[in-house]
């Protein structure tokens, strides 16, 4: 391969309107782009291109979108990739009848669809074919460079429907199919349909490619390991903003201490929590204000105000905020606090919170919130782990 | 019974033993090993690495066999608080336990150590079973002077990378490349017990995932193994979980763990790629549990029992079961829903139990192999007196790698139920199903053995007295009578005790009787 090597691969692409996130990753990864074979389903057989390249990337993340269910002139259903076409343009060719908009699943016979388009891939490009399976992240990395958790319906289907394409291509093609991480982070989009991805990412792509391409008979083990390391990389990606977050916290704490007098303690965790990069360590700062409120003894404590920033903070996952919340449900005292305080510990509690267990079992011992009842009440304490005698050993 | 009445099946031999395994490792691999749908290997020694030096010889936990009760935490021994020594090593024992392959896993690196500084030297200890008044009292009984005793992260051990390169240059010298990491993660999604799936992500287990992964790494590199791998969003499964780990996953992991490890070690022809299809398929089903379209195993089929638990209503569980099974999305989940439907069809006490559909439900659970299911249907049709086709289908399950099968067809074989009464088959059939750790039929076997062959009876209850108090309790009765081997009161009370302390009732009564003629 000495010659080869400089030499740069074409790929054509296979999908149902690819878009720009397979063209983008194919250039920075520094491929290069062939023909775009645009595929829809029921349009009859696929041509082939007339100078077709050595190679075949198929773009999954292209053709398990949504459809346009076109009922054709001839009699014909066709469906049409969503992205690349409108409602509107397809209604405008003459020969078209109704239009739907179809999830991907909802393709009648997509089975037998998929095969067609191994057998296509097969014909054309032999063993020469890599399905590619670009995803929507989950996870975003903000210009602030925290890591945020960015739940989209729209895209969880999304990936479901590709989790499917790429399981019945790679089986019917067995082809190699390079993944995109399930806990890869995006950089945002472009427009509405385009994802970006974070650096690591198109290394991995890269590597993956020229590993497929250079007929490695070890391919197999080294892209799992490629697979392993971006894994990996994206973890630690996500975990730094969240790790230098405890050096942060450890800050506001001292200058906590070292506050003159309440007010301006609080307006100091004021400033951090505007200063403050991720949601996480939003919560964390809240919970401290929210201890200010109750604690400070210059007589304009504020239990209500404290009451509502534990809320906040435990439900934003700050784990001591739970008890905090309870204790401060509990010295409250009035029926909706207690009736609170009884379902939030519940609901820990089936979380495995040992705390709220132990919150449940004096509930049951003292009658507050719930009937009197001992054996309950010891039920829940030995949960909690009070009783040492029950401690399990398993807490690894 | 003749032998050409028909009922004699076609000889299928006893299935292939699994290689031994060793397990160096916590929780996961033991879980692993345990609770997948299968229990086929054998452990041989299974040892806590408090890291890369290894635990010590004396101190660290040595398991004789996984058993079911083990994982589910029962036994004593498991309870006991030890130390793990850094600077002792367990070498010997994994270089006595005669096992070709080694299971690695790495959950200890992320744990924090005792610094002890005694004796003209530093020690350090896995903190996370130990407190501080048990350290001070353990290295006073060991007449050594305390100078200092603190709490450390690993990453404050000294030459850690060193004492990670020892270790795996034992672990080649001493496996070869039959070593398997299994990677671990610290999941930062949990499914609660209703099967909503939420993130739960603290700064602790993030920075214990950064450990870990390193360590992974590092081992990964020197010893350049095969390694199973875990998807990045691995969710924890509360009704799985001892307490509040994060390290008790969704049920579904440990099969895919389990078939990783067969095929490694089986060396199936393309391993690479069956590897990753199974990674790409246990991804998937996590992507759908975590967008909550499916639920885990365990959950569906703990929440069905706990439902009958709680209400006592019958028909309703049944109802949720069948709504389970409707979401399910998972062909194992449907089977092994169908075997819950099953047994609640049999045993409920409310008058409507209907043994015909019991019967269907658990016998199409059995044949889509679900493991607990294949017994119950074995124990039906030896109850029914079907013989001949318990003794059928027990030989086809004991060749898909079912325990207790294998434990059926030995039964057969030694009582005669659809078959020639055929003692040396039934030998071979029973002593693979007491290697596999199946308790009734280490009894079986055992008592045959006394009946039969009272020669072997001794070499056999000594190989097995390890795993199983019935062995003990049978090589005492061996030395009380002198059956086999010479008489030896002594050894049978010793024998007989530890068989009685491990609850086997009989052992007890005749312990009694034993000191009472003495």
């Amino acid at each position: 391969m000495d010659g080869n090597t400089d030499e740069k691969i074409v790929f054509d692409i296979l999908g149902g309107a690819p878009d720009g996130a397979i063209l983008e990753t194919m250039l920075i990864c520094g491929f290069g782009i062939g023909n775009v074979i645009r595929a829809e389903f029921g349009a009859g057989k696929l041509e082939p291109p007339a100078y077709p390249s050595e190679w075949l990337a198929i773009d999954i993340r292209s053709i398990a979108c949504d459809h346009y269910e076109v009922a054709g002139g001839n009699g014909m259903i066709k469906y049409v990739p969503c992205a690349g076409s409108t409602v509107r343009s397809l209604k405008l060719a003459e020969e078209n009848g109704a239009v739907h908009r179809i999830g991907f699943t909802d393709i009648p016979d997509l089975g037998r669809y998929m095969l067609d388009l191994s057998a296509f891939a097969e014909e054309n490009y032999g063993g020469n074919v890599i399905a590619f399976d670009l995803r929507d992240p989950e996870w975003i990395a903000t210009p602030g460079r925290n890591v945020v958790l960015a739940g989209d319906p729209d895209a969880a289907r999304r990936a479901g429907d590709a989790n499917l394409c790429s399981s019945e291509l790679t089986a019917s093609l067995r082809c190699r199919c390079i993944r995109t991480p399930s806990n890869i982070i995006g950089r945002g989009k472009d427009s509405d349909c385009m994802p970006r991805y974070s650096e690591g990412f198109y290394a991995y792509a890269r590597d993956c490619i020229r590993t497929i391409t250079s007929g490695n008979p070890e391919a197999g083990r080294e892209l799992r390991k490629l697979g392993l390391g971006v894994a990996d990389y994206m973890d630690a990606a996500r975990r730094a903003p969240f790790l230098s977050s405890a050096s942060f916290l450890a800050k506001v704490d001292e200058e906590k201490e070292a506050a003159a007098d309440w007010d301006g303690t609080l307006a100091m965790l004021l400033r951090k929590m505007m200063a403050a990069k991720s949601e996480m360590l939003k919560a964390e700062i809240g919970g401290r204000i929210g201890i200010v409120w109750r604690e400070r003894d210059d007589g304009k404590a504020d239990m209500k105000k404290a009451v509502y920033l534990f809320r906040k903070s435990a439900d934003s996952g700050v784990r001591w905020a739970r008890r905090e919340l309870l204790s401060a449900l509990w010295e409250d005292g009035s029926p909706d606090a207690l009736l609170e305080m009884v379902s939030r510990a519940y609901e820990y509690s089936s979380e495995g919170d040992r705390d709220a267990m132990e919150f449940l079992g004096w509930a049951y011992e003292d009658g507050t919130g719930l009937p009197k009842n001992e054996e309950e009440s010891k039920k829940w304490l030995s949960k909690a782990g009070r009783n040492p005698e029950k401690m399990s050993m398993w807490d690894q | 019974m003749m032998p050409d009445d028909g009922y004699c099946s076609k000889k299928q031999g006893v299935p292939e033993r699994k290689p031994p395994l060793d397990v160096l490792g916590v929780c996961i691999a033991r879980d692993v090993l345990g609770l997948a749908n299968r229990r086929e290997y054998e452990v041989r020694k299974y040892t806590r690495p408090s890291l890369p030096g290894f635990a010590d010889d004396e101190r660290v936990e040595e398991s004789k066999r996984l058993t079911d009760s083990d994982v589910e935490g029962k036994t004593r021994y498991l309870r006991r608080r030890k130390l793990d020594d850094l600077n002792r090593t367990c070498e010997e024992g994994l270089l006595r336990s005669g096992s070709e392959w080694l299971i690695l896993e790495l959950r200890t690196v992320s744990y924090e150590y005792w610094e002890a500084e005694y004796g003209g030297k530093t020690h350090y200890f896995l903190a996370n079973t130990t407190t501080e008044r048990e350290m001070r009292r353990a290295i006073r009984r060991r007449g050594a002077k305390l100078r200092s005793l603190r709490k450390i992260r690993i990453d404050d051990i000294p030459d850690t990378p060193m004492m990670v390169e020892a270790a795996c240059d034992f672990i080649r010298k001493r496996y070869g490349d039959k070593v398997i990491l299994l990677q671990q993660k610290e999941a930062i999604w949990r499914m609660d017990h209703f099967g909503n799936v939420r993130l739960n992500r603290t700064l602790e287990s993030e920075s214990m995932n950064r450990t870990i992964d390193r360590y992974f790494r590092m081992f990964l590199e020197n010893l350049g193994c095969q390694f199973v791998r875990m998807p990045p969003d691995i969710i924890s499964d509360a009704w799985q979980m001892w307490g509040d780990s994060p390290a008790h996953y969704v049920q579904e992991y440990y099969d895919y763990a389990y078939a990783c490890i067969d095929d490694i070690i089986s060396g199936i022809p393309g391993l690479e790629e069956s590897l990753d299809r199974r990674f790409m398929e246990f991804s998937a089903q996590i992507e759908a549990m975590r967008r909550r379209k499916m639920k885990s195993r365990k959950n569906s089929v703990s929440r069905v029992y706990n439902q009958l638990e709680k209400t006592g209503d019958a028909d309703l569980s049944i109802k949720s079961a069948m709504r389970f099974k409707n979401w399910a999305n998972n062909p194992m989940l449907e089977a092994e829903l169908d075997g819950v439907m099953g047994k609640i069809w049999r045993d409920r006490t409310d008058g409507k139990a209907d043994s015909e559909i019991a019967w269907k439900l658990i016998e199409s659970s059995a044949e889509n192999g679900v493991d607990w299911a294949q017994t119950e249907y074995l124990g039906m049709l030896r109850g029914s007196g079907d013989y001949g086709k318990m003794l059928e289908a027990a030989e086809r399950y004991a060749s898909q790698g079912n325990n207790e099968a294998i434990g059926f067809v030995g039964r057969a074989y030694k009582n005669g139920e659809g078959v020639m009464k055929d003692v040396k088959t039934a030998e071979m059939w029973l002593e693979e199903a007491s290697v596999r750790d199946v308790k009734w039929a280490v009894q079986e076997y055992m008592q045959l053995l006394w009946d039969s062959d009272p020669d072997i009876l001794v070499e056999k209850a000594e190989r097995f007295a390890g795993h199983s108090a019935i062995a003990m309790g049978f090589l005492g009765r061996a030395y009380r009578d002198g059956r086999g081997t010479g008489k030896d009161p002594e050894k049978a009370k010793e024998c007989l005790s530890d068989a009685a302390g491990r609850k086997v009732e009989w052992a007890k009564e005749e312990l009694d009787a034993l000191i009472g003629s003495v």
